[in-house]
């Protein structure tokens, strides 16, 4: 039986991921038959995703068993959390009936297909015929989400819903939420009740709706939607991420605990148990924490999926439980990947210096200590700040402690759970009367420079202003407050002076950095509307 | 024989075809005979038989979740019917567009399962013609599968074993919207032939 190759399906690039070589090679043939002749193999995740670093894959074809720790929907997660997979790559998950229902509900990161063993060349072909139908059609609103257009791929949503009907879930879904990016709260109302009107029991509508209430903070109207939402469906995962997200803001952190912790039974990927743990240590839940950490590493042992963070925060979960021993233990497990790492060295020997305290050697504590610090470099992260104030306080040092915690707040003050963590150091380490004026200090510190850099502005001081902030950011160069800031007075300075260069170029770098801190923040959006209008002119006038 | 016994011999057996399936599949590219492809296309059903044997069983095990997603059921249907017509050279399958609507909520594959089965049973009866639509009801759809043959409550050469239509039921019980569940029929069409229909909320 041969079909005849469509050509543009014959030039896709494929990858097939299963472990049984037998399947991959049934796949392959099903491929051959459509003239898709470029296939890469992979019977492991940590092979697929060499194959995936590599290369640019038009086409994956993924068993859902892949496995013991790791099964085809946990690398999909993998591959889009850390941007591996280009937009259009098509993905498509393979599972048998009987694993059919466990897979596609709870899904967090949705493969663009799921299909049933035993797959057949046609329908293998109908299905990626469909995909490249809609990726076409959804195009126009493709190309201005690329360029970070939002209010344009806005009026795309409604161009082509004309042109192309069949696709207007996935439209209505695109537009939503974009609408919601953009503050644009009663239009992404009407999107959502659109739907709903279609048919009212669409989860993802519901949610959207729930979306639209926590933004224009009517959290209680959010809560209640969201936990209906629950009721139909226990497995949807995104429900219980607002959920969490609410109880937040309420400032209930053990709610907002349970919830990721009851999302992580569902979905037990590593990313979700790292998520449970952060937010069991903030709130002092070190039990939960440690099983949390324990399980990550658990689940991402020998993977490329672990992260070097992940040991360093149970080995100091490890040492705030009293149990030094453990720590010690963990910390010299470290792989030599890790330790090539200096900032990962001087946060091993800040919480090594902590766990030497608790068992009594203040000698290794001091030069665990002196190389903790040695180690740190000029900018260290959060998790090595924080470590270090705290192996500061625990070897006596409480003046270098003291500075450091500064530090720490400073590299990012609106940082709600960074100020959380730095207050818990000061309390573990008895310097809980502290904590109001230090803190306060530093955010004051950080205030005054942005303020002070805004009165330059406004007294036509304009070139001072801009210096004050460069300045800042290279001692901070991840506070959001300050890149704020710092972008908007650099497209202040150029609507008064006109198009720079060098200031275009530093407020892309600033708003792709917040892009990264701070995703789907609004005052973000707005600036780079704003720059990409005032480059526009710009060309305009030159023209 | 209990069930879960049963289960797991069809699984053997899915797993042996599975290789008879590749060896047919390179005999009928190396041979393109039509006696070839008949034996190709014969295991192939047979393989679909069987998935549906084991998604019933676990329909009556575990329950059955049907996973709704927004879909074109004209592009549905017309990959059916390509995926028909490559097995079946003498029947003339044709889609009746009348009141389709533009998009309907189901699961592909699990309604995919089930139109299969009605549609196996539909070649071996339809003389010549076999009509697929989807027709807006309420605010779900019904599918149907129509042949051209004889009707039901005929002597049938080989009776069935009624395992597709308990398949389907299962199926159309896992759509499920509020209160409603999905339902089978299957019945003699007034111009002629049987009629099967998969109702979904």
């Amino acid at each position: 039986m041969t079909l005849v190759p469509f050509s543009r399906i014959s030039s896709l690039r494929s990858l097939i991921i299963d472990d049984m070589p037998t399947m991959r090679q049934n796949i392959r043939m099903h491929l051959g038959q459509l003239g898709i002749t470029r296939v890469d193999q992979a019977g492991t995740p940590d092979e697929a995703i060499r194959h995936v670093e590599a290369n640019s894959y038009d086409l994956i074809v993924c068993d859902y068993n892949l496995n013991k720790e790791t099964n085809g929907q946990q690398l999909l997660e993998f591959l889009r959390t850390q941007g591996l997979l280009p937009p259009t790559t098509m993905f498509i998950m393979v599972t048998a009936e009987s694993g059919y229902s466990l897979v596609a509900s709870a899904a967090e990161f949705q493969p663009d297909a799921y299909m049933l063993k035993p797959l057949t060349a046609s329908k293998i072909a109908e299905r990626i015929d469909r995909l490249l139908e809609k990726q076409n059609a959804l195009l126009p609103i493709n190309e201005k989400l690329k360029r970070k257009d939002q209010a344009g791929a806005v009026i795309e949503c409604d161009n082509v819903l004309k042109t192309a009907p069949k696709w207007l879930v996935d439209i209505l879904k695109t537009k939503g939420s974009l609408l919601i990016s953009l503050r644009r709260i009663e239009e992404a109302r009407a999107v959502y009740s659109q739907a709903l009107e279609m048919r009212d029991d669409l989860v993802w509508a519901k949610v959207g709706m729930a979306r639209c209430n926590i933004v224009a903070g009517q959290m209680d109207e959010a809560k209640v939607l969201v936990q209906s939402v629950l009721a139909q469906n226990a497995q949807y995962i995104e429900a219980y991420d607002l959920l969490a997200q609410i109880e937040e803001a309420q400032g209930n952190g053990y709610e907002a605990l349970d919830a990721l912790s009851r999302s992580s039974e569902i979905i037990p990927s590593a990313r979700r148990s790292r998520l449970v743990g952060d937010a069991a240590y903030r709130v002092g839940d070190l039990e939960q924490a440690k099983s949390a950490f324990d399980m990550v590493l658990k689940q991402t042992k020998g993977s490329l999926t672990a992260q070097p963070s992940d040991l360093l925060t149970l080995a100091q979960v490890h040492v705030d439980s009293g149990d030094a021993d453990a720590a010690l233990v963990l910390l010299s497990s470290a792989p030599k990947r890790y330790t090539d790492s200096k900032m990962f060295t001087s946060t091993q020997s800040a919480v090594a210096a902590q766990a030497h305290v608790k068992l009594g050697d203040m000698a290794a504590a001091e030069r665990a200590f002196e190389a903790a610090r040695n180690d740190a470099g000029a900018v260290p992260s959060d998790l090595t700040i924080l470590a270090l104030a705290k192996a500061a306080f625990s070897v006596g040092k409480d003046e270098e402690g003291t500075r450091l915690i500064s530090q720490a707040v400073k590299s990012d003050h609106e940082n709600k759970n960074l100020l959380t963590l730095a207050r818990k150091v000061l309390a573990d380490s008895g310097q809980e009367h502290l904590a109001d004026e230090l803190i306060d200090g530093a955010i004051k510190q950080c205030m005054t420079i942005i303020a002070e850099a805004n009165a330059l502005m406004r007294n036509a001081k304009p070139d001072e202003s801009l210096v004050k902030l460069e300045e800042a950011l290279n001692s901070m160069p991840e506070n959001t407050g300050v890149l704020i800031a710092a972008a908007q007075l650099h497209l202040l300075w150029m609507s008064q002076r006109g198009i720079n260069q060098e200031y275009v170029k530093r407020v892309n770098r600033y708003l792709n950095t917040l892009d990264r801190l701070i995703p789907g923040n609004e005052r973000v959006s707005k600036m780079h509307r704003f720059l990409r209008d005032a480059v526009a002119k710009a060309a305009q006038k030159k023209s | 024989m209990n069930a879960e016994l049963a289960a797991i011999i069809v699984h053997d057996i899915k797993n042996a075809l599975g290789v008879l399936e590749g060896q047919l599949r390179v005999l009928s590219t190396d041979i393109p005979d039509e006696r070839t492809n008949q034996a190709h296309a014969t295991c192939l059903a047979l393989q679909e038989k069987l998935i549906g044997f084991l998604t019933l069983y676990k329909a009556s095990s575990q329950g059955l979740t049907a996973q709704i997603e927004a879909l074109s059921p004209q592009d549905f249907l017309s990959g059916l019917q390509r995926h028909l017509t490559l097995n079946q050279a003498n029947l003339e399958v044709v889609i009746n567009q009348e009141d389709m609507p533009l998009i309907a909520f189901f699961d592909e594959n699990l309604v995919g399962l089930a139109l299969e089965a009605a549609l196996q049973n539909a070649t071996r009866f339809a003389r010549s013609c076999i009509e697929l639509a989807c027709r807006k009801h309420g605010s779900g759809v019904i599918f149907t599968v129509r042949d051209d043959g004889p009707g039901i409550g005929t002597q049938e050469a080989k009776p069935s074993t009624g395992l597709g239509m308990d398949l389907c039921r299962a199926i159309a019980n896992a759509h499920v919207k509020g209160e409603q569940h999905g339902a089978v029929l299957l019945a003699n069409h007034p111009d002629g032939g049987a009629q099967f229909e998969l109702i979904l909320p």
